[in-house]
């Protein structure tokens, strides 16, 4: 496959719009002149334009006939699309030459307009991928184009939205599947399914579970516009900004194959670009007036303090201390209902056991926990994985031990923890700082080499004649997402 | 039980009952009330945390407790947190007159100013790197979790009058302290201690007397004043019950004193009976609660020699900082420990060894203490004097100094690791460079701490509304975490 012949395949979607129009345009007039005489056409314009339609099919084939050699197309619907191609051209020829026959001229006029429509119909799949045209009809329209109901009905609220497919995949669609998909893979790789994604393409593996940086997909997407290894390709669409949140979101979190969406504690910030992609409200922040009388009514009952923590909004500070031993596994049920609202949670003291970390668990707007002084281990301490959003953490004088670095390592917002007369020693506590600060960092690093590629993207530069040959117009701050 | 929206409208309600309307309605108002009471006793006692005026706090919050060294007789800043080697080169020749022409000063008016160097070393601290002086080793090793104010400066050149200002924001006497404002704003957690305790330690010699008005309520009801406890044996004399009295004989005699007390209070709505059955209650339980406190013989010796305390209940600095450690423990809102013995006018370079002695050990492990338990990311420490010292020698001293002085803050809500502020070339004052911080801002700073936007914790009084800052103050966002 010479480099010539792909250069003359692309010509195929410019060149075969040309034929496309006028063999239309004449189907109208011709139409046109057998209502009113007037407006008939006379033999000479019908040869010149027949001819013309005739060379424009040829021209518009052979392109095609090129391009389709390339490869990297679904052969069956290249196949057909091609097909159907030779059958259009073939009846632009027979048209030419029955131009005589008015009759017979009519109806095969009428035939090679309906095969070019469907044939256009194959090479629009063949460039947007199959269903490309039911996809975002209105829902009654969509049987009939033979997009039939979607996979999976859309879920109505973000609690409902499953990680991949309602997330991740529709990303994926919009940007990437038309040319790694069904009926086209470039480079071998296919991005319309899970396993699809996992199995990677000619390059090699498309992500890295758990870590963006050395995911080759957002490698691509990061590269700058202009580079040649950048996807999309330049003139396609572009993934926004959201689209790569959501997908650096999803790898590093471990590129879950499925779940719930919420379940994942995902970032504020990816929560909201995924409700407003799914056109769903954001997360429910909960009432604040109704959960400060559910917790008015909790502190008396259960001799604790519940105070909120700002005039504004609902997050609560819980201060079990008070009630010592007598606060144990059971109470901490009570205050699940409170939830959605927690941010601090002092258990130091209490009567709570590893057992009880499972309730903690769903509290997973915790900030702040303090365990310290409680009959807590390593044991319990796994089951506090989701808390995803924790910065604090108060294990001193627990029984925790050098084991339980595994499950802390999990809480990627982790900035203190207290392990003071604890079984852990100085050195794991220190790899486990340096397992932390290495995640956090890379965190980081990521965010900074995004800024700065979407700046280079964006830069403009202004030539100067004079003494300063080059001057940068914009220097954008390449800012670091800081945390916290 | 006693709202805070009792307390805001107890002036209206005062003036609601007129004359005309008490002699009408008191007929029938007081055996109503009475019977109310009756049937609901509960109402009358204080039951475990008590919630302050806020409903929450006005922002997100760091700290809910504070602990204040309050270095009182005004630690010399050129020898501790501020080194000026300019000054150390002009030692013993004529302070520069540009600088001190027309100024105010305390002893040393109307004699010869020459200016007087340290006679100690300083060196750079931590991975911060802050500059801190060899007469505090221990505070040396915490330099990561201080942060040094240079730039601090007051109103007050006398002791008294200074730790007024220090304490309420004005010399005026009935300001509330601002302990007084925290429990008013925020109340306490503490179930059976009071929620503000003061502590003043001994040892050291040079004390100048502190007045207990320091702690004082101020026109707010005195259930929010602080109470002092004995630094030296029992924290409080006489919890004890006398001989033939037993704990539930004590109950029945507080619940009866409680009921006649309501009777008294629903009738005259005086916020400061209701004060005094709350103090009946807290002292019925301190007679557990304070036993506990003090039996330090649960803390193991590392803990003794980690503050560095000789003797237990010896009235030491050292033995108080582990007190307070307990008191914030227990919940306590805010502890203030003073201690005297930093008014060197004479033989400073002797007197201030004593006191950095005294006092450095013990400060940098409760900061180091507070850190290992938890507590210090919630905890604000403030350690400082009413003043500073003067570059300017007294003889074999230095005199009270009010353009400039040096504290240190860690924990709750304080950026760690900062040097904030500076003095000129010779330590004499403050700069204008944006960080200079004056007592109205360091009080803005500690409220924003606790959540609280100081324009907007007032209370209403003689017909306007006041607050700890009065009409100044700016929140000093850079030593904020």
């Amino acid at each position: 496959m010479s480099d010539l012949t792909i250069f003359v395949g692309r010509f195929h979607p410019l060149v075969v719009h040309v034929p496309i129009g006028v063999l239309l345009l004449l189907a109208v007039s011709e139409a046109m002149g057998w209502r009113w005489s007037k407006l008939r056409l006379t033999a000479g314009a019908r040869m010149v334009v027949l001819g013309f339609v005739v060379l424009g099919a040829a021209l518009a084939a052979g392109c095609g006939w090129l391009l389709a050699q390339q490869g990297s197309y679904d052969e069956a619907l290249v196949g057909r699309h091609q097909n159907l191609g030779f059958i259009t051209l073939g009846l632009t020829v027979a048209l030419f030459a029955v131009q005589k026959w008015l009759k017979l001229y009519g109806s095969l006029l009428a035939a090679a307009v309906a095969i070019m429509a469907w044939t256009g119909h194959n090479g629009g799949s063949l460039t947007h991928g199959p269903g490309y045209l039911a996809e975002h009809a209105p829902a009654m329209l969509r049987p009939l184009l033979g997009g039939g109901a979607p996979g999976r009905p859309a879920p109505a609220t973000l609690a409902e939205a499953d990680v991949f497919y309602d997330v991740v995949q529709p990303v994926l669609n919009a940007r990437c599947v038309a040319c790694h998909g069904e009926s086209r893979a470039d480079g071998d790789l296919r991005l319309d399914s899970f396993e699809a994604i996992l199995a990677g393409g000619e390059h090699g593996e498309a992500i890295v579970a758990g870590s963006p940086a050395e995911s080759l997909l957002l490698q691509r997407l990061y590269l700058p516009l202009d580079h040649k290894e950048h996807m999309p390709p330049a003139g396609r669409p572009q993934p926004t900004d959201f689209d790569l949140a959501v997908l650096d979101w999803w790898i590093a979190d471990g590129s879950p194959a499925q779940g719930g969406f919420m379940a994942r504690a995902p970032d504020p910030v990816v929560v909201e670009i995924v409700a407003a992609q799914l056109g769903l409200p954001p997360p429910p922040i909960p009432d604040r007036a109704e959960m400060l009388a559910i917790a008015r009514e909790l502190e008396v009952e259960l001799g604790i303090t519940i105070r909120p923590l700002t005039t504004e909004e609902p997050w609560l500070g819980v201060n079990a201390r008070l009630a010592r031993e007598d606060f144990d596994d059971d109470t901490l049920t009570r205050l699940l209902v409170l939830a959605p609202a927690l941010h601090r949670l002092d258990l130091g003291g209490t009567g709570v056991t590893d057992a009880g970390m499972v309730h903690v668990a769903q509290m997973t707007e915790l900030r702040r926990l303090r365990l310290d002084g409680t009959a807590i281990t390593d044991t319990g301490l796994v089951a506090l994985a989701p808390l995803k959003r924790l910065a604090s953490l108060n294990l001193h004088s627990t029984g925790v031990t050098d084991a339980a670095t595994d499950a802390l390592t999990e809480l990627p917002r982790l900035r203190q923890l207290y392990v003071w007369q604890t079984g852990m020693t100085p050195m794991a506590a220190l790899s486990l700082a340096e397992a932390l600060e290495n995640r956090r960092k890379l965190d980081r690093y990521r965010a900074q080499i995004a800024a700065n590629q979407r700046r280079i993207a964006d830069e403009t530069f202004r030539v100067d004649f004079g003494a300063e040959p080059l001057v940068l117009l914009e220097e954008a701050e390449a800012s670091p997402a800081e945390d916290e | 039980m006693f709202t805070p929206s009792d307390l805001k409208n107890f002036e209206n309600r005062q003036r609601a009952w007129s004359r005309r309307t008490f002699l009408g309605k008191s007929a029938q108002a007081v055996g109503s009330l009475a019977l109310g009471s009756l049937l609901n006793p509960s109402l009358l006692g204080q039951q475990g945390p008590w919630r302050g005026v806020l409903d929450a706090p006005h922002f997100y919050p760091k700290a809910k407790r504070i602990v204040h060294l309050c270095m009182a007789g005004g630690p010399s800043h050129v020898d501790l947190f501020d080194p000026k080697p300019v000054l150390n080169r002009l030692h013993g020749q004529p302070f520069p007159e540009s600088f001190t022409k027309g100024e105010q000063l305390a002893q040393l008016q109307g004699t010869e100013l020459l200016a007087r160097g340290t006679q100690v070393g300083f060196r750079r601290c931590g991975i911060s790197g802050q500059m801190i002086s060899d007469l505090l080793p221990h505070t040396q090793t915490i330099a990561d979790d201080i942060c040094i104010v240079r730039s601090l400066h007051t109103e007050q050149i006398n002791h008294d009058p200074a730790h007024a200002f220090m304490n309420a924001g004005s010399i005026n006497k009935g300001r509330p302290s601002m302990g007084s404002w925290l429990l008013y704003g925020l109340g306490s957690e503490a179930e059976n201690l009071p929620g503000y305790v003061v502590l003043v330690s001994e040892g050291g010699g040079g004390a100048q007397p502190i007045s207990a008005r320091q702690w004082s309520a101020g026109f707010l009801p005195s259930k929010f004043q602080g109470v002092q406890f004995q630094s030296r044996g029992a924290p409080v004399h006489y919890v004890g019950n006398p001989d033939g009295v037993c704990q539930s004989t004590q109950r029945q005699v507080i619940d009866e004193v409680a009921r006649l007390n309501g009777l008294q209070q629903q009738q005259s709505l005086d916020p400061e009976i209701e004060t005094r059955v709350s103090q009946y209650e807290l002292a019925f339980k301190m007679q557990t609660s304070v036993p506990e406190l003090a039996d330090i013989s649960e803390e193991p010796q590392s803990m003794l020699d980690l503050y560095g305390i000789k003797e237990v209940g010896d009235g030491s600095f050292a033995a108080n900082c582990l007190l307070a450690r307990r008191l914030l423990e227990r919940g306590s809102r805010f502890v203030q420990l003073y201690h005297r013995g930093w008014d060197h006018h004479r033989q400073l370079d002797e007197n201030i060894q004593v006191a950095s002695k005294l006092c450095d050990q013990a400060s940098a492990a409760l900061v180091k203490d507070l850190k290992q338990r938890g507590m210090l990311e919630d905890t604000l420490v403030i350690w400082g004097g009413e003043f500073g010292r003067t570059p300017m020698g007294q003889g074999t001293g230095r005199d009270h100094h009010i353009n400039a002085f040096s504290v240190w803050m860690a924990g709750g809500g304080i950026r760690p690791g900062t040097t904030w502020g500076s003095t000129d070339d010779l330590g004499y004052r403050y700069l204008n460079d944006g960080q200079e911080v004056h007592v109205h801002d360091l009080h803005a700073t500690m409220l924003a701490c606790f959540g609280i936007d100081h324009k907007k914790l007032t209370y209403r009084y003689q017909g306007r509304d006041f607050r700890l800052t009065d009409v100044h103050g700016h929140v000093v966002k850079g030593i904020m975490s």
